[in-house]
């Protein structure tokens, strides 16, 4: 290679990453300069982009903050990040937290990557996000119940349950949706610009039903406040704003819309031989409306059901969610199958194949090994010979192959 | 005989002869002296198991570096260090570590990607430096004369357990079909 890539790298940008990592570290400029046997007036410079780095330097740099080097040098996107609009927001939680800080840092990571591929493939971004809805006058919960509507109407997918959810958000909305483990303590992030999008992290870790709703909670946020960075806690953290208040209320009538659920109940009473609800129904419900026992009672609760307080008395008479779905079968928390989208995992094996990606490259992208990046790219192109009784059968059916012009 | 080079292996070519079962001895007559970079050696490798319910397994790579069938290199001088940063702005850090010595040095490389591939022809415009997973297995086996069963056993070791296979692109891709027949 010709060219110098210290040389042809913005300064700015590289100090930025580098600062972002050192901070991620948990290190001071002080402790670094240290280590690296320089003044920390020059670290400073460095992070604002007034004095390039040596290739040493930068080797050196890249080792102390246990990340590679590769991270630093090879993203073409240059946007403002995401965690210094988490920092504006959230400054107190992520100063006393680097864990939350690494969640933020991790989404930007994520959609950063998302870009590159689009552009390596020669794509534009799947984006045409929805305008901002306004609410004005109303009430948060007033409002969400009009803005869930609308967009529910927006996308045509009346007022039932909600299937393949995610993939609605991804190929209807363009938002950027990824699952990943975070602190237990975090149901989500959401953040916004206009080069990377409407992007959104989910905590890999939590069960299904609280998955989808911090991914509607989260949409929530995008489509009413969308320039400003949003962390959801599962502890009630800052849920009293307007903003957190409009996002839960939003979550809970775009996942049971009032008028599907109310028609679903009576008919549940219809069937019902004695003509009351069971505990078991409403397990089968929650169920079908892939959310949890407890946020449809609540649900209920408040489209007068059922008496207020329903879900207090149950939760005090020791009733176990959990355990009634397991006696009934139902499957609530299958693990996360795919925690990048599939446009994203099938843009990185197209890259790939094409020779634009190496193994490692692919590999990182995928946050996998390399063994479960050459699983993945099989079973995207299914080039594996396939042994039968009578000998081997070749065949290839590629999966990402463009079928325009057949 | 040996041949009289210094063989540098990359990642991927480093799984798919762990995965053989073989990589002592088909690094044995491969070069007088067999490496991998630092970076490389830190890499977390991992392979399918045997046993399909057990998922992947990790693989240690200190006794084969004890044992001396592979040595560690690392980055040495500016020049080194200059184009290991330069590589690894379109590269992993493991592959344009190892790039970048084995230009520098001019050893030999060992790497089946595509992109390694491309970039190291581009600036050292010698293809008897590089090789690949397949021929060094072929090399072997016509060296030690392996029986067409155990080649095949070794072979299916690879698929199974690292889940590669030649591209069409690589010259051995027919000869590799043939073997596991």
């Amino acid at each position: 290679m010709e060219i110098n890539i210290l040389e042809n790298i913005d300064p700015k940008v590289l100090g930025g990453r580098l600062q972002d990592a050192r901070k991620a570290r948990g290190l001071t400029q002080q402790a670094v300069a240290d280590e690296m046997e320089m003044a920390r007036t020059t670290l400073v410079a460095v992070e604002k982009g007034e004095r390039r780095l040596s290739p040493h330097e930068l080797i050196k740099l890249a080792s102390l903050y246990g990340r590679s080097v590769s991270e630093f040098v090879s993203r073409s996107i240059v946007t403002e990040g995401f965690v210094p609009q988490f920092r504006h927001t959230w400054r107190d939680d992520l100063t006393e937290d680097v864990e939350i800080e690494n969640v933020a840092a991790e989404l930007q990571r994520l959609a950063e990557d998302y870009v590159e591929l689009e552009k390596l493939c020669g794509l534009s971004s799947t984006q045409n996000p929805p305008p901002t809805y306004k609410f004005t006058g109303a009430s948060p919960e007033q409002a969400a119940e009009e803005i869930a509507a609308a967009e529910r109407n927006r996308l045509g997918i009346g007022d039932g349950p909600i299937s393949n959810f995610r993939e609605r958000l991804e190929t209807d909305v363009g938002l950027r949706v990824f699952y990943f483990a975070m602190p237990s303590k975090v149901s989500g992030v959401f953040a916004y610009n206009d080069v990377l999008g409407g992007c959104i992290g989910i905590n890999s870790n939590h069960p299904r039903d609280r998955r989808n709703w911090s991914l509607a909670h989260e949409y929530g946020h995008f489509l009413t406040n969308r320039y400003q960075a949003e962390i959801t806690f599962l502890t009630g953290k800052k849920r009293q704003s307007a903003n957190e208040r409009l996002a839960d209320a939003f979550a809970e009538n775009f996942l049971m819309p009032a008028s599907g659920l109310n028609r679903r109940f009576t008919e549940m009473h219809r069937a019902s031989p004695s003509g009351s609800i069971t505990l078991a129904q409403i397990c089968t419900l929650a169920d079908l409306y892939q959310v949890s026992v407890q946020a449809l009672i609540i649900r209920l609760e408040k489209l007068r059901r059922f008496p207020t307080g329903t879900w207090d008395t149950l939760a005090a008479e020791g009733f176990k969610p959990r355990q009634a779905q397991k006696l009934l079968g139902i499957d609530a928390n299958p693990p996360v199958r795919d925690a990048l989208p599939r446009r994203y995992v099938n843009l990185a094996v197209t890259a790939y194949e094409d020779g634009h990606l190496s193994e490692g490259q692919l590999a990182k992208l995928l946050r996998v090994d390399r063994v479960s990046a050459r699983m993945i790219v099989e079973e995207l192109t299914h080039r594996f010979n396939k042994e039968f009784e009578s000998g081997y059968a070749s065949f290839e059916l590629n999966l990402s192959q463009n079928l325009a012009g057949r | 005989m040996i041949p009289p080079r210094i063989l540098l292996i990359d990642t991927c070519v480093l799984i798919n002869l762990l995965a053989s079962g073989e990589i002592k001895l088909i690094l044995k007559i491969a070069a007088q002296q067999s490496l991998v970079c630092s970076v490389v050696e830190k890499e977390s490798i991992y392979l399918r198991s045997d046993d399909p319910q057990e998922g992947l397994e990790n693989v240690n790579l200190q006794p084969l570096i004890e044992d001396g069938v592979l040595t560690v290199c690392d980055i040495e001088t500016p020049e080194e260090e200059q184009l290991y940063v330069n590589y690894a702005s379109v590269l992993d850090d493991g592959e344009a570590m190892s790039l970048a010595i084995a230009l520098a040095r001019g050893w030999h490389l060992a790497t089946d990607e595509r992109k390694a591939r491309r970039l190291f022809l581009e600036a050292a415009n010698n293809a008897d430096l590089l090789t690949t997973t397949s021929t060094l297995i072929k090399d072997w086996s016509e060296a030690k004369r392996i029986a067409a069963n155990r080649l095949k056993s070794i072979l299916l070791q690879i698929e199974n357990r690292a889940r590669y296979r030649p591209s069409t692109w690589d010259v051995n891709h027919q000869w590799w079909i043939d073997a596991c027949q």
